[in-house]
């Protein structure tokens, strides 16, 4: 009740000209007493291709799927979560070719959320704060489900885990697909009341596989009568609405020299892979992890993908030619102790409504 | 394997995420592996590492567990594979690769094996294993089989084997080991059983079509040469009608490595095959004017004097005399000793030395002794007891002229004039000069003066003849025209010389084959007996034209059969022993060992004809080949890797293979040896034989009357099984490698173990050179104990032979080397060429799905660029081959190294890969030449020797797309 | 970066295209599990499309900057070529044998021996391929599950088949296509260089069963080895296309043996070349022309009859000694669980010499004598 009364407080300030708000990010979780689909209500879910790292298959295309339904219930033991979504095409990677992929769904979950944990990087996690991924890929002759672990890109390991379910049916007529996810949660793991959940979707006729997908941001599943953590809402809830001057954001970014390693919108002079592309960070990114990462870029390090794509020839090959890896690709360096710091530097010492309007300007990026 | 501790501890820290107030963890988690840079180190190789080591250590199972073998097919290649099986079951096979370096300096003969050899363990238990006797229920072809035990199969097999003897007699059965079984041991089984009923046994060599008649004229047998490992030493090597690279596959490495050495490379052949590509010199000669090219090559090196005059003097028969009159050698029988210009002294010296041995005066011939001006006896010759080639000895000096024409007085007191062989052959080279053969052979002027000096002056010459030579009509006459070029340039031993293929001396072997002489076995000849068989005379008459043959030949197609009739109506049959090409038609009742005749027979009636003449078909085989689908029993036998075996011949190398079965091998259905099946029959017989003898009393069932071919005048059904078994010692395949290994001095000092432990192979010893000593150290070539020892060679005149004074030969124009065009039909553009496969041996493992994948997957034709562009064709497209013999349909393969008057498909596929089961012999006539078929002159009598080929190459089509 | 490298050398002069090697890979790994399509060996001839069909205009590899470059992935029908199986069983019903796919259209040696040029013009050679073990592998670098990697012993390249998840970005990245997607597992596979066999002392099939001699197989620091003499010293091995920046370990002699052409009254052109000197530029560099003439020089020098250590080399008198596994360095690595075990059972004493390896000389050719483990102890411990 009171965060709704809230988030209409920002509403009412900013509706004119931005629609995002916190609410949009909220998904219900019905208490009931058992499972029933028909009865599930949906709320619109955006997802957009996954651009931060680039892969390299030539005919790799981005889906054309940007929307999912996503009704949650909880029946006190088990945690259903049903997403729908419309794909002309069913894509089911068959037994004997090589060039043919699979449509997919997968639910990503926070490891640990709750007061005190900020949200996990949306794209696979990152160190020390991991998520769990359920995954479902239509393959023929195989019933493909998996659980894996993760903590930073291409560090997906596999889970074996036996406490959930993650079923994907195609309507051939409807042209849509309708997954469920099931997974038994004890009532004391919900005690938070808010579990951040992200979604993503591959697209097997746009050869979609790995790191090439439509992701979500970050939700929020709020369990019916459990009062949320309020520390947790504030920090979850931090950026949404009208923040600041998109237009003086994007001149701030060019003035900070952000367009140096970064490309997005017009903004594509960086070297590819220097840093994480940002052509849709709105789409696939919270506002308070935007914040976060300007502020202390090491807070969240993301890694780049596999390094060995990048040698650098400009040093000397070892006896056997290879080549060292090149520095410049990798996203942090290390200090004394080894720890990863982010190669961006902090840009704490902008006015805080720099850092709006940077961020408000970062929201339009999807 | 360096596991980096960092990476883990941090995947810990991950997991251990502490949980403080509010928080919660709903969600399993276990590790997350994360990877710093896996080119230099990574966390977890053992878990994939293990999984393919596990894999390996499968397929490899345990090494005393392992058999040896090689594969009993007929690209005689012989190579040593180590087996590997796990829990009774061939996983595959490694070449053993054991073969010891004889000599530091020339590169040893591992790992001979191919791409065939490689991949039996899959075929072995591919889903057309014969895995039981069967039985036909259907009509022949029809394909309707019913699974009989053992003992059903084997009486039905005796009985009808049995009956034919009686009402037929011995001739009335076919006994034959195909060519999918060349091996001492194993071959021995079907062969012995054949000899000790009586049986009819065409020449496989001949029956096949792979024999050197040419080169038996030549220098007295055909098979000849040297160990492969010979031509790294050669300066120069010449690869005439072959193609080491992809048929000589186990020995080719001798070829490249003796390049690196330093040698010159040439291959002649119409299309630029896989030698070509890495050779010195490719010489495109026309298809089938390899003779015209070889008499060119004469034509040169007698012109330009590159010839050894003392060589040939010695070793040839060039300087013998012959008759101006009536183109005959000229004779001791036919002179008048007492003329003074006679050399009376040397004959008397010889007849001194010769201590009373008779001179046959008809087979003792002469020449014109420079030294004295007087004509002599040569010594040497068949007639002439004194069998050394020396012309220099106490009691003679003989300086033989060259050249010249003599007068000599006769006995009658006439005087003939007389002329040496060598000016005739001379006289007859220059018919076909370079230039004047330019537009037939396709080969430049300039290329033939460069092959006569490759050929005459470096130190170690070698010429390699394929058998695509003796495939044309007029094959026999080029193999001799190729055969005659190195002699001139005194190649015999060390310096090379002509080479078809190499056979080692075997003796002891009798044992498993023969009968102590008791009995004779109805030896057939290959080429007539097929072409009889099938009626074959109709396919000749269909495909060739009256003109073309009457230029050719010079004689017409009505004329040609006649004589082809008159001379095979002498050699028929019992009667016919000894008249010529043995040959028995009344044959109706088959055994057939490992012989996939339909996809062999050439014409298009063969099969129908041979169908309704073969009451019973018989056939053993591992697989279902074309040919078993019309047999009326299969009996089911073993393949390469769980027989018993030994292997020597031909001599590629000089080593003999053992095949052992691995230990514990789970047998493949209910496959049984050759040797266990023959010893079935053979009780089988005996068995039914004794019992009617026991009901009637009457000796006629167990003594079958043959007196031309049984010492006792009968085959004796009562003593059978003793005789063929020796009294028990020889049952199975195992008997046979152990009684060989006994017997035969060139395997000494050997047992199975010793051979076994050395990765399945001996060493021949010294004993196994025929014509030369086989050094511990040095590769073989033969004929170098006549070149040192002056040892004369198995011909008529003890020499290397250019002139046959046969009339027949005379009559043909072929008394000296020559050569004629091929005979095929002019209407139709294109010769079809059918060479050995990469792929296959002749048809076995062209069934092989491994191998079949890497080819296109069914027959193809490969056709030049040109003519498929002209004729509308694609890569791909199906196109139909056709003459007026037949037609048949394969897949267009567009192939920039094939001639444009030839299309090129390799051979060995079977019927049954074609649409409507029509192979590509149903284009291919194959008359018998008349030369082949010509016998009792000299040294060309109806033998191992003396036999003729299948002309498969004789025929052209036209193409064109479906 | 691996510590060691073992490596192979391929001499293109020497290989007459047989294929033993493709199917002794094949019995040895790819013909079950899903592998029945891949060749991890084939042999290809050039000029031609190759397999997969037309790899070499697939992409991977690495741009000049040494920056990963996009690829494709081959489609099973159009480039690999299908499998195809065949009825043998129905030749007992009488009827013909056939493919079980009309799919006749491509496969592994499609265009064996066709080549370029016209006849008599004409001109073509072998080229066996493997995975070349890469020491800045495209395949590896690819795989954004890091699940391809060197091993630090010997840079052996391999799948880590528990982390891959089959999205073939390998396939894309290796500009040899020399990685393959197991569809019955969804996972990707490659040539493993045979390391089972190599580390109990066997070389691999492909070089071991190689009939023409033309593979020798070493450690590139052994400088005692062919392969190190015939790369480092004489520099007539090659590495194929090195401008896809990948540094592979197999090393190709190029062919130098092919006759002359003929002019049009086919009559011989002394000294003229069938196969485009661009051609081979393409395939290994402008580094050719130096290999080709100091290949010439050398062969002319011993037909001349002096001694040439590089034509003693390519001859190679004895097939043992094309291979040094150096087994003492393995066996001084096995980690205590696998010693002894069958994973690490020296199975063949014939190929051991190398630069941590006393050459073991075998008087007599024994080849079936049980090997004792005592004997083995006591030389791996001289590491």
């Amino acid at each position: 009740m009171k965060f709704k009364l809230l988030t209409i407080g920002i509403v009412g300030v900013v509706a004119t000209t931005l629609a995002d708000s916190f609410e949009d990010e909220i998904i219900t979780v019905k208490k009931v007493s058992k499972f029933d689909p028909s009865n599930v209500e949906f709320k619109k879910v955006d997802i957009y291709p996954q651009v931060t790292v680039k892969l390299n298959d030539k005919n790799a295309k981005n889906a054309d799927i940007n929307e999912l339904q996503v009704g949650s219930v909880y029946t006190g033991k088990d945690l259903y979560i049903v997403i729908k979504w419309k794909d002309d095409t069913l894509s089911v990677q068959p037994t004997l070719t090589t060039d043919k992929y699979a449509d997919g769904i997968s639910v990503q979950f926070p490891v640990s959320y709750g007061r005190g944990k900020t949200l996990p990087y949306i794209g696979m996690g990152n160190e020390g704060n991991p998520v769990v991924v359920y995954l479902r890929k239509m393959v023929e002759n195989r019933d493909y489900v998996k659980s894996f672990i993760s903590e930073a890109f291409g560090s997906l390991t596999e889970n074996k885990e036996n406490t959930f379910s993650l079923t994907m049916d195609y309507d051939k007529d409807k042209k849509e697909y309708t997954a469920v996810f099931r997974k038994s949660v004890k009532p004391a793991d919900l005690k938070s009341g808010i579990i951040p959940v992200a979604f993503a979707v591959w697209d097997g006729d746009s050869l979609n596989r790995g790191g090439k997908k439509n992701i979500s941001r970050w939700k929020f599943l709020k369990i019916e009568g459990i009062n949320p953590d309020k520390a947790y809402i504030s920090y979850l809830s931090w950026g949404y609405g009208n923040i600041g001057d998109p237009n003086r954001g994007k001149e701030l970014m060019a003035q900070n020299g952000c367009n140096g390693c970064h490309n997005y919108a017009d903004q594509n002079n960086a070297l590819p892979d220097l840093a994480p592309n940002l052509s849709k960070i709105g789409g696939y990114s919270n506002p308070v992890y935007l914040k976060e990462s300007i502020i202390n870029p090491s807070a969240v390090i993301i890694r780049n993908l596999n390094i060995n794509r990048h040698y650098d020839k400009s040093q000397q090959p070892d006896k056997n030619g290879a080549y060292p890896n090149n520095e410049m690709y990798t996203w942090y360096t290390k200090d004394e102790k080894g720890r990863k710091i982010s190669k961006m530097p902090s840009f704490a010492h902008l006015s805080e409504q720099d850092i709006n309007d940077i961020v408000a300007y970062m929201k339009t990026l999807k | 394997m360096a596991i980096s501790r960092r990476d883990f501890l941090k995947a810990v820290s991950a997991a251990g995420v502490a949980t403080s107030v509010g928080t919660s963890e709903a969600f399993a988690k276990s590790n997350a592996m994360i990877i710093e840079d896996p080119r230099s180190s990574y966390p977890n190789s053992s878990y994939i590492e293990n999984m393919y080591r596990k894999e390996f250590a499968y397929t490899y199972g345990q090494k005393e567990e392992h058999g040896t073998a090689y594969h009993c097919v007929n690209c005689q290649g012989n190579c040593a594979w180590d087996v590997w099986v796990q829990n009774g079951i061939v996983t595959r096979e490694n070449q053993s690769a054991n073969y010891p370096l004889l000599n530091p300096k020339i590169p040893d003969a591992n790992p001979r094996g191919c791409n065939k050899g490689v991949q039996h363990s899959q075929i072995m238990y591919e889903k057309d294993r014969i895995l039981y006797p069967m039985k036909r229920v259907g009509e022949r072809g029809e394909g309707k089989w019913k699974r009989i035990s053992w003992d059903e199969a084997i009486t039905e097999v005796a009985t009808k084997i049995y009956e034919t003897m009686l009402t037929v007699g011995p001739q009335g059965n076919y006994i034959h080991v195909g060519a999918g079984m060349l091996t001492e041991a194993r071959a021995a089984s079907g062969k012995r059983l054949g000899t000790l009923l009586g049986a009819v046994r065409p020449y496989i060599a001949s029956y096949v079509g792979d024999m050197f008649p040419g080169v038996s004229l030549v220098y007295g047998e055909g098979n000849i040469g040297f160990t492969y490992d010979f031509v790294y030493t050669a300066n120069v090597q010449i690869w005439w009608g072959q193609d080491p690279n992809k048929s000589r596959i186990p020995d080719a490495h001798y070829v490249w490595e003796g390049k690196y050495n330093g040698s010159k490379v040439i291959v002649i052949t119409p299309d630029y095959n896989a030698t070509c590509k890495s050779a010195d010199l490719w010489v495109p000669v026309r298809a089938g004017y390899d003779g015209f090219l070889a008499m060119a090559i004469i034509n040169e090196i007698i012109q330009k004097k590159l010839y050894k005059p003392n060589f040939i003097k010695v070793f040839t028969d060039l300087p013998f005399l012959v008759r101006l009159d009536n183109k005959k050698l000229l004779r001791l029988s036919d002179i008048d000793i007492n003329d003074p210009s006679f050399d009376k002294e040397i004959f008397h010296n010889m007849e001194e030395k010769a201590q009373g041995k008779h001179f046959e005066e008809h087979e003792v011939f002469l020449s014109y002794n420079l030294k004295n001006g007087k004509f002599t006896i040569m010594p040497g010759s068949e007639g002439n007891p004194i069998k050394t080639l020396r012309l220099k000895d106490i009691g003679w000096d003989i300086d033989p002229a060259l050249e010249g024409v003599y007068e000599v007085r006769l006995k009658d007191g006439s005087k003939v004039k007389v002329t040496p062989v060598f000016e005739l052959v001379k006289a007859e080279a220059q018919k076909f000069a370079a230039e004047k053969v330019f537009k037939l052979t396709n080969v430049h002027p300039k290329i033939v003066e460069q092959l006569a000096k490759d050929i005459a002056l470096p130190k170690v010459v070698t010429l390699s003849m394929g058998f695509t030579i003796g495939k044309y009509f007029n094959g026999m006459l080029a193999q001799r025209a190729i055969a005659s070029i190195t002699p001139l340039c005194g190649r015999l031993g060390p310096y090379g010389g002509f080479n078809s293929e190499n056979e080692w001396s075997i003796s002891g072997l009798a044992k498993i084959s023969g009968f102590g002489g008791k009995y004779r076995e109805r030896f057939a000849s290959g080429f007539v007996s097929e072409f009889v068989l099938g009626n074959m005379m109709q396919d000749f008459d269909k495909l060739y034209e009256e003109d073309t043959f009457k230029q050719v030949m010079g004689m017409s197609k009505e004329d040609y059969k006649k004589k082809v009739q008159e001379m095979l109506s002498k050699s028929e049959g019992d009667k016919g022993v000894g008249k010529g090409k043995s040959y028995w038609n009344n044959v109706q009742t088959f055994l057939l060992f490992a012989d996939a005749r339909f996809r062999r027979n050439k014409g298009s009636s063969y099969k129908k004809v041979f169908l309704e003449k073969a009451k019973f078909i018989a056939y053993v085989d591992f697989r279902m080949s074309d040919f078993a689908n019309y047999a009326d029993i299969l009996l089911p036998a073993k393949s390469h890797y769980e027989v018993w075996d030994i292997r020597t011949n031909p001599g590629y190398h000089r080593f003999a293979n053992l095949a052992h079965p691995p230990a514990n091998l789970k047998p493949v259905g209910e496959a049984k040896s050759e040797w266990e099946i023959c010893t079935m029959i053979v009780e089988k017989i005996q068995e039914i034989a004794m019992k009617k003898y026991k009901e009637t009393g009457d000796q006629k069932y167990i003594k079958i009357p043959d007196p031309e071919f049984s010492k006792t005048g009968y085959r004796d059904l009562d003593t059978l099984v003793e005789e063929y078994t020796i009294n028990g010692q020889l049952r199975t395949d195992k008997d046979a490698v152990e009684i060989a290994l006994e017997s035969t001095d060139q395997f000494k000092p050997n047992t199975i173990e010793s051979m076994f432990k050395r990765g399945g192979y001996l060493v021949l010893n010294e004993k196994a050179g025929k014509s030369s000593p086989l050094y511990p150290d040095k590769p073989y070539n033969v004929f170098e104990n006549n070149l040192y020892l002056y040892e004369r060679f198995e011909t008529l005149s003890g020499r290397i032979t250019y002139y046959v004074d046969d009339d027949l030969w005379i009559q043909e124009g072929a008394n000296v080397p020559t050569a004629k065009e091929p005979i095929r039909p002019r209407k139709y553009p294109f010769v079809l060429m059918t060479p050995h496969a990469r792929w296959s041996i002749h048809s076995t493992y062209k069934t092989s799905t491994l191998l079949l994948r890497l080819q296109r997957g069914k027959p193809y034709l490969m056709i030049n660029p040109e003519i498929a562009k002209k004729k509308g064709i694609k890569d791909g497209d199906e196109v139909r081959v056709y003459n007026s013999l037949g037609e048949f349909y394969v897949m267009a393969k567009i192939y920039p190294s094939c001639p444009k008057d030839a299309v090129i498909l390799e051979h060995g596929w079977e019927p049954f890969f074609y649409k409507g089961r029509k192979g590509h012999n149903e284009v291919v006539a194959s008359p018998l030449n008349l030369l082949e078929l010509s016998d009792g002159w000299g040294h060309l009598k109806f033998g191992g020797n003396w036999d003729g080929n299948q002309h498969a190459y004789e025929t052209s089509v036209d193409i064109e797309k479906v | 970066m691996s510590k060691r490298q073992l490596a192979m050398v391929m001499d293109l002069n020497k290989c007459i295209g047989c294929q033993t090697c493709t199917v002794a890979c094949k019995t040895q790994w790819t013909n079950r599990n899903g592998r029945e399509y891949m060749y991890w060996n084939n042999v290809e001839t050039h000029p031609g499309h190759g397999y997969p069909r037309d790899w070499m205009e697939a992409g991977g590899g690495f741009d000049e900057n040494g920056n990963l470059r996009d690829g494709i992935i081959p489609d099973m029908v159009l480039d690999y070529g299908v499998p195809w199986d065949y009825n043998h069983d129905e030749l007992f019903n009488g009827s013909l044998l056939h493919a079980n796919t009309d799919k006749l259209e491509w496969g592994p040696n499609w265009d064996e021996d066709v080549g370029g040029g016209e006849y008599p013009n004409s001109y073509f050679f072998y080229i066996p391929r493997i995975c070349n073990h890469c020491s800045n592998p495209g395949c590896l670098a690819a795989c954004p599950r890091e699940a391809i990697f060197k091993r630090e012993q010997d840079g052996i390249v391999l799948v880590d088949l528990e982390r891959c998840q089959g999205y073939r970005y390998c396939i894309a990245g290796c500009p040899y296509k020399k990685i393959y997607f197991n569809p019955k597992i969804s996972k990707s596979e490659k040539c493993i260089f045979c390391f089972p066999r190599v580390e109990r002392g066997l070389p691999p099939a492909c070089a071991h069963q190689c009939v023409g001699r033309i593979r020798f197989v070493g450690f590139l620091d052994d400088e005692e080895g062919q392969v190190y003499k015939l790369v480092h010293k004489y520099k007539v091995a090659l590495p194929l296309r090195p401008d896809f920046g990948t540094q592979p370990n197999v090393y190709y002699v190029p062919p130098l043996f092919e006759p002359p052409k003929f002019d049009e009254n086919m009559e011989p052109i002394e000294g003229s070349r069938r196969t485009p000197i661009e051609y081979l530029e393409l395939l290994f560099g402008k580094e050719v022309h130096q290999a080709l003439e100091t290949l010439k020089r050398e062969q002319e020098k011993r037909a001349r009859g002096e001694e040439s250590e590089l034509m003693d080399i390519l001859i190679a008198y004895s097939h043992r000694d094309m291979f040094r596994l150096d087994n003492n360095y393995y066996q001084g690595l096995v980690d205590k669980k696998l010693k002894g075990t069958e994973f690490f059972k020296v199975i063949d004493q014939r190929y051991l010499q190398g630069a941590n390896t006393q050459r073991v000389e075998i008087k007599d050719y024994t080849f079936h004598e049980k090997i004792l483990p005592q004997k083995e102890e006591t030389k791996s411990s001289q590491h």
